[in-house]
């Protein structure tokens, strides 16, 4: 094919273009060789810095390569910058991930092999809100999130791109609670884990969100494993004094309570102080 | 883009650390000058929105910064750089940049990708825009820190110790950078660097304890050392300050040391040591 600089096409724009420099720079380069036409135009005419268009082609080789969870978040519609910001949260990755899938299988299981003998305290339902609590605590915030001061000082909001990483960290811990506790054939009700999770991880948040997501999930914690002990050693029913419609009930108000609470704060920007600076 | 700062305070806990500030910061650079813990970061982070105030009104460009539809006008015109940038360990150069112009609500992936290259062009570091940044040494992931705060186009720049960790060469090109960029908007550049403020800056704020000593021109705060520089034989006792210079004589800052003294042209280092030293102390301003 032959190819030509035109000077009415804008040649040089047209080089450092980024779809075109991967596809013409090279065919350019290869005719600038050999014409010489075109060589003395490029000599006279144009500014042209090779070294600029390479690296304007070898910048656009190094874009983002989206991961195919941010894809799926835009095929959702969400916009980019959301779909990013849900990637990028520590507790969406795959090391934190496997780690809760671990605990989770470890204690559906343990559950599983026990089945509902006597009061015994059922294991997942005492661990997920516990691995959730400390996904949602670590999911947001300037001591979890090394851009955190960049992020604040753009436009995007910061309401929407908590709820959304909580969102998103609870749903898929979600699946995959269910998931296990569903192969496990555990003994409670489907999802009766889901209201003390949603309450316990929104408590910790709400702590965490005006101290330290460490904070967050020591005090979600131990509120939760206390309210646990308290009930198994009182004599009562396990699985009723705590799973049962009006424990699920007052979750419900707990979280519901914690999420306002949350999106007041944050509205208001009075949380997720910066630390000091060079600490 | 004009910033109008009105008795701006803020407090952690007990301690105070900017006192009714009072500032209007005009287009062209803006060097904020100060020891540590005077209060450079935190004015800094106010101005950029990313810290509230204890008190007091800032006004970015006409946009309040007390309200959340100002904050988010003045988020959209304004770049940041803060004084420690954090990254996502698996994020390349590039992708660092691409990620705040996205939050800069630059939607068109073909344009944000241009002024990305162009942002990272700019600070010198083409070459490793694939590089992941904790391949990077400080100084060029102050660069990338650099890039991200001007992709967007601001019309509002403020940086938080830019020249930190550059080396000579670098610091020059930043500073023409800065030059350039200055042209049509503001600029806020805090540094412990009297040479940064000699090179680049038209306005200077010397701020101490939380309180602006000097607000003006550079020539203006160097003029008020004049008749205060003094080249000794020795160390006298009246001197606000005194060190003895690599050619064996003593340069005293303060009242004439002796009648054997000799008067000497100030820098602008000998006007910010003059001005901080002279400031009231700790227990006056309380
Ligand atoms: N988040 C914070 N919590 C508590 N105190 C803080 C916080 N940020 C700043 N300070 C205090 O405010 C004072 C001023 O700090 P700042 O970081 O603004 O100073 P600076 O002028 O930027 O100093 P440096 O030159 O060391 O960067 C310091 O005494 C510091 O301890
Ligand atoms: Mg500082």
């Amino acid at each position: 094919m032959s190819y030509h600089l035109d000077p009415t096409h804008h040649p040089l724009e047209e080089l450092s273009q980024v779809r075109a420099g991967v596809v013409l720079a090279p065919q350019a380069m290869e005719h600038l060789a050999q014409c010489a036409a075109c060589e003395q135009f490029v000599a006279q005419e144009l500014p042209l810095d090779l070294d600029r268009v390479f690296a304007g082609v070898l910048a656009e080789l190094h874009a983002p390569r989206t991961t195919s969870l941010e894809r799926a978040l835009c095929r959702l519609r969400l916009p980019v910058w959301l779909a990013r910001s849900i990637t990028a949260a520590p507790a969406l990755q795959g090391s934190w991930l496997a780690c809760s899938v671990v605990v989770i299988s470890l204690a559906a299981l343990v559950g599983g092999l026990h089945g509902s003998s006597g009061n015994a305290v059922p294991p997942l339902l005492v661990l997920a809100p516990c691995v959730v609590a400390a996904a949602v605590a670590f999911c947001y915030g300037p001591r979890v999130d090394p851009l955190f001061e960049l992020t604040q000082v753009t436009p995007a909001s910061r309401t929407v791109a908590l709820l959304a990483r909580m969102g998103a960290v609870i749903g898929v811990n979600s699946v995959v609670i269910a998931v296990a506790s569903g192969l496990a054939g555990g003994p409670v009700a489907a999802f009766a884990w889901f209201p003390s999770m949603a309450a316990v991880s929104l408590l910790s948040a709400v702590i965490a969100a005006r101290t330290r997501p460490v904070v967050g999930v020591g005090a979600g914690l131990v509120i939760w494993t206390s309210a646990v002990l308290a009930v198994s050693s009182s004599g009562l029913r396990v699985t009723s004094a705590l799973w049962g419609a009006p424990a699920q009930l007052c979750y419900g108000v707990a979280a519901l309570g914690c999420g306002v609470l949350l999106v007041h704060w944050i509205r208001h920007e009075r949380v997720f102080l910066l630390p000091q600076a060079g600490l | 883009m004009r910033v109008v700062v009105e008795n701006l305070s803020r407090s952690f806990g007990s301690s105070k650390v900017l006192r009714d500030l009072d500032l209007t910061l005009e287009p062209g650079i803006t060097g904020i000058l100060g020891p540590n813990g005077a209060g450079k970061t935190t004015l800094l982070r106010i101005l950029s929105t990313a810290l509230a105030p204890s008190k007091g009104s800032i006004k970015v460009g006409g946009w309040d910064l007390s309200s959340p539809h100002g904050r988010t006008e003045a988020r959209r015109r304004l770049g940041y750089l803060p004084q420690e940038v954090g990254y996502y360990p698996r994020f390349t150069v590039f992708q660092l940049v691409d990620y705040i112009a996205i939050l800069k609500e630059l939607d068109d992936r073909g344009e944000r990708h241009r002024r990305v290259r162009t942002a990272i062009d700019a600070v010198g570091l083409s070459a490793v825009a694939g590089k992941r940044i904790k391949t990077l040494s400080g100084g060029m992931r102050r660069r990338v820190g650099i890039a991200q705060a001007i992709v967007a186009d601001p019309e509002l720049l403020l940086l938080d110790e830019p020249t930190g960790g550059l080396d000579p060469e670098q610091r020059m090109r930043f500073r023409q950078l800065i030059t350039s960029l200055s042209a049509d908007r503001t600029v806020v550049l805090s540094t412990h660097l009297v040479e940064d403020i000699a090179a680049v800056c038209t306005s200077v704020v010397v701020l101490w304890q939380g309180q602006a000593l000097f607000h003006g021109q550079p020539a203006q705060l160097r003029e008020r050392a004049d008749g205060m520089v003094w080249l000794a034989d020795a160390v006298p006792d009246s001197a606000l300050l005194s060190w003895r210079t690599e050619e064996g004589a003593v340069r005293v800052i303060g009242p004439r040391p002796s009648a054997a003294a000799v008067a000497i042209e100030p820098t602008l280092e000998d006007a910010y040591l003059l001005v901080t030293n002279c400031a009231p102390t700790d227990a006056q301003l309380r």
